[in-house]
């Protein structure tokens, strides 16, 4: 695979591989709300 | 919190909610679409206005649509016409939300179709249908499917079992609620997406070379490798860069594969609260498609057909669609795979299960935007309604699996969903920053964040989005729009049932709006009771 090539598609790799671990990281350290079920509704 | 808001339904998690987003967002264009827009648009040189309009077209919309979601959800309004009645109070805004009901359905009814084609082939793989047929074979084998009127290979009921057990599959799943159904679905089906993309991802890149005949244009001359296809897909050619086409295949690439304009994320965003962190959430849905599409799916058919057909041969197949990169060269890159019957069995069913769950965990979110409004407009049960929308879109259905084949469903994935994304997108966009205000959209952005936006986003939002949306919609109306209007390269015969393919969906849209209608002049009366 040609060199140019190559970097261009780990940096691309990284980019996204990288927003999408760094972004549900984030989501995952943040205590979720508590939610209970609301009245009427199916669940 | 508003009344509205606490009878309605919630998602069950968080984790739940956004693999229920990002399912909606994976679809068949993941690994359909995007490689053959790829290959069209000169592989590296597509990519680089592709991550650009991720950042300025992609992001910032999606952002938008969780922002008009939530913002409607709050007022007790889970589709579009509410929607844009509670963020603009205009007669108007109410039937410009129509589309946010139109496009949905209309998509729905014919992405079921495409669903029950990878239904159909996952079995075919399975009972090794398609194994030892060369590539007019395989053509024939899909044609037979797709025109009833040339069915040699299989018989005249089979597609309309699969479209209507696969539509039933779809009410059925919605039918159990939004955490019971649509998330516990997004849990079991993403997953399993994602395990079937990355073996064979594995088993692509790791194939030997093929001596392909004629002018392969790889490497090694005739030898051809996966990582050909990787070169094809990452050298960017920088003079083509200058070419608008590539520009607006690659912001139109985005705005599929986000599933943006559709109307439907707005009816998953209706059911958040002030506290969920939509900035968050928005980059986690944009990212994890992202991962699918240029991770998973540009590493699947182009390095498997360029591979086993060259790089020519690759982009000769791509020219003649996605359905013939997916349904003809990807079963006979798994006839040529060593092993044998059990290997090609296993690659087929891994390569059309992955499509089924892509497609499934989108189109059940098709069903929610107009399912929403007719349950919290005419207040009917969700039996009744699931049962209403199942009949129409069956219905309307029936005229694609009869008449796939004399262009009645291109017309439909045209004006829906291509055309009409970019039009619900600049709508709500104007509607949602511009007439509700920057600074207000901004703040509702941010409710419930746990991080701020960049504040170089806010002009991006503001100017650059929506300009770039007015570009993409002139030039497509121009190049694209009229000649399809006019019926341009349409054969004759096919022209009097594309004409009637118009006539339905006009039909459509009409009676959605004489019931968005009747839904305000009852919210009138009981006013005014």
């Amino acid at each position: 695979m040609k060199t140019t090539a190559l970097i261009f598609m780990l940096s691309a790799w990284t980019f996204v591989l990288g927003l999408t671990f760094w972004s549900f990281k984030k989501l995952m350290s943040t205590p979720e709300e508590e939610k209970l079920p609301p009245p009427g509704s199916i669940p | 919190m508003t009344e509205a808001t606490q009878s309605r339904a919630q998602w069950g998690s968080r984790i739940g909610l956004i693999l229920a987003m990002a399912g909606n967002a994976v679809g068949l264009g993941n690994f359909l679409r995007f490689p053959r827009q790829a290959v069209d648009n000169g592989g590296g040189t597509f990519m680089i206005p592709y991550f650009i309009a991720l950042l300025i077209v992609g992001i910032p919309l999606m952002w938008i649509e969780w922002g008009v979601g939530r913002y409607g959800g709050q007022h007790g309004q889970g589709s579009c016409p509410g929607m844009f009645n509670a963020l603009w109070k205009h007669p108007v805004s109410k039937y410009l939300g129509v589309l946010g009901l139109f496009m949905p359905f209309v998509v729905l009814v014919y992405y079921c179709y495409m669903e029950s084609e990878t239904l159909a082939w996952t079995l075919f793989s399975a009972l090794g249908s398609m194994r030892g047929l060369d590539q007019e074979g395989m053509r024939q084998f899909l044609a037979s499917y797709q025109d009833l009127g040339n069915s040699t290979v299989h018989a005249t009921w089979v597609p309309f079992v699969f479209y209507f057990g696969t539509l039933a599959v779809n009410f059925w799943v919605v039918s159990k609620g939004l955490s019971g159904g649509i998330e516990k679905l997004a849990k079991i089906g993403m997953p399993i997406l994602f395990i079937f993309a990355a073996i064979l991802v594995v088993r692509v890149l790791t194939l030997p070379g093929t001596e392909v005949a004629g002018a392969a244009g790889c490497a090694a001359g005739t030898l051809c490798k996966p990582s050909d296809g990787l070169n094809f897909m990452y050298t960017p050619d920088w003079g083509a860069l200058a070419s608008p086409k590539v520009w607006l295949a690659a912001t139109g690439q985005i705005f599929f594969t986000l599933s943006v304009g559709m109307g439907s994320l707005q009816a998953y965003a209706s059911y958040l609260t002030k506290k969920d962190d939509i900035v968050l959430s928005g980059i986690a849905t944009a990212a994890t498609n992202e991962t699918a599409e240029v991770v998973l799916g540009g590493s699947l058919a182009i390095p498997a057909v360029v591979t086993f057909f060259g790089v020519s041969g690759a982009v000769a197949i791509a020219k003649g669609g996605s359905f013939d990169l997916g349904f003809i060269a990807m079963p006979l890159v798994f006839n040529g795979l060593p092993g044998g019957a059990i290997v090609t069995a296993l690659a087929g069913i891994m390569w059309f299960g992955l499509l089924f769950f892509a497609g499934i965990t989108s189109s059940v979110s098709m069903i929610t935007p107009c399912k929403a409004f007719l349950e919290e407009n005419f207040g009917w049960s969700t039996k009744k309604t699931l049962g209403i929308l199942f009949g129409v879109a069956a219905a309307l259905g029936l005229f694609h699996v009869l008449y796939n084949a004399r262009g009645y469903l291109g017309e439909w994935d045209y004006w829906a969903g291509t055309f009409g994304l970019v039009i619900l997108a600049l709508v709500e966009t104007v509607i949602f920053v511009w007439i509700f205000g920057p600074d207000n959209a901004w703040r509702e952005l941010h409710e419930g964040a746990s991080m701020r936006i960049p504040a170089f986003f806010k002009p991006i939002i503001t100017y650059v989005t929506p300009l770039f949306l007015i570009i993409m919609m002139i030039w497509w109306t121009k190049v694209e729009a009229i000649p399809t209007l006019r019926m341009v390269g349409v054969p004759e015969e096919n022209k009097p049932v594309v004409i009637a393919s118009r006539l339905v969906m006009v039909g459509v849209l009409i009676v959605q709006i004489v019931l968005v209608r009747m839904a305000w002049a009852r919210k009138a009366r009981k006013g005014a009771a």
